[in-house]
């Protein structure tokens, strides 16, 4: 067992937060909104 | 926390995978919530669906040729908090696979050796395929897609029937061999296939929250086999990459020797 424990989950979590930040100030929320939206035909197997 | 840990094992996990199901399929909310990925496998082209699939999303960001940092940081923030609980408590998938396992049919258990084999399909058809084909191929096979989408599309607009083609069928095919297959073996898709699993599955031994099993009590009576759902020994590896969380183990226990705890605990 380490000795501090909490660090690699401490570490990770300060990690996703980054990536949640830094993809907000892509608008990366945006564009996951739209692709979500749009309904992809070919997707469910339409061609 | 040791008192919210206990809580959460009298908490019964079908109600909650059940409610899951419906908020992730809430429709009304869609305008507001559909930018966030859902915790879960539950496919955003399914008519009432209220957020995005993150492997849909993460797929489109591989042909849009970006890094899905938001996507990977929300999946992110949830595993390093308790790695893969979402699979055993969430997805909606999961939830469907446990109750065709309850169709009373002869079962066939597998050995997870194979289950690399999620890695393998996370990176070609989510990330590398896409990439290169700018095509969402693991959408394209995807057998909640066909079943949460596909089918409910084409019963709502009878315009798009005539245009249904081979990779329907192909689609069909794959949902109802999947289907068989859940009866008769526990959670295959979590164990050998899915994409998101295998996204979580490296938090386990990493995450906030995790499962520790004194040995010293253990009687290695493989209780917690049996009522495992993906069939994993706990007591060899309380941090195995194929482990959802579902806390059934801890709960069965007769000597009482799986514990959840909180990583500063």
């Amino acid at each position: 067992m380490s000795r501090r424990p909490w660090l690699r989950s401490g570490t990770l979590l300060l990690l996703a937060l980054t990536a949640i930040v830094l993809g907000l100030l892509r608008d990366q929320w945006m564009i996951t909104l739209i692709n979500a939206t749009l309904l992809c035909l070919s997707c469910i197997g339409i061609q | 926390m040791r008192h919210l840990f206990n809580l959460l094992l009298r908490i019964r996990r079908r109600p909650v995978q059940v409610l899951s199901f419906l908020v992730m399929n809430s429709y009304f909310t869609q305008n507001v919530t559909k930018g966030l990925p859902c915790l879960g496998f539950n496919c955003y082209a399914c008519p009432a669906a209220a957020f995005a699939c993150p492997i849909g999303s993460l797929q489109h960001f591989a042909v849009i040729r970006e890094i899905p940092f938001y996507v990977l940081g929300v999946l992110g923030l949830f595993g390093a908090l308790w790695g893969r609980a979402a699979c055993g408590w969430l997805c909606p998938f999961g939830l469907l696979q446990e109750l065709m396992y309850k169709v009373p049919l002869p079962k066939w258990h597998l050995s997870t050796r194979l289950g690399w084999l999620r890695y393998a399909f996370l990176v070609a058809l989510v990330f590398a395929i896409p990439y290169f084909t700018l095509e969402p191929w693991f959408c394209k096979l995807c057998p909640q897609g066909t079943l949460e989408a596909g089918i409910p599309q084409i019963l709502l607009h009878p315009e798009l029937r005539p245009l249904i083609g081979w990779l329907f069928a192909l689609k069909i095919v794959i949902l109802l061999a999947f289907l068989v297959w859940m009866a008769v073996t526990s959670r295959p898709f979590c164990r050998w296939v899915c994409p998101l699993g295998a996204i979580w599955s490296p938090f386990n031994p990493l995450s906030a929250v995790r499962i520790e099993v004194d040995s010293e009590t253990c009687i290695a009576c493989d209780r917690c086999q049996q009522v495992c759902p993906v069939n994993i020994r706990i007591h060899e590896n309380a941090d195995a990459a194929e482990c959802v969380r579902c806390l059934e183990c801890v709960r069965v226990c007769p000597v009482d020797c799986i514990h959840i705890f909180l990583r500063h605990d």
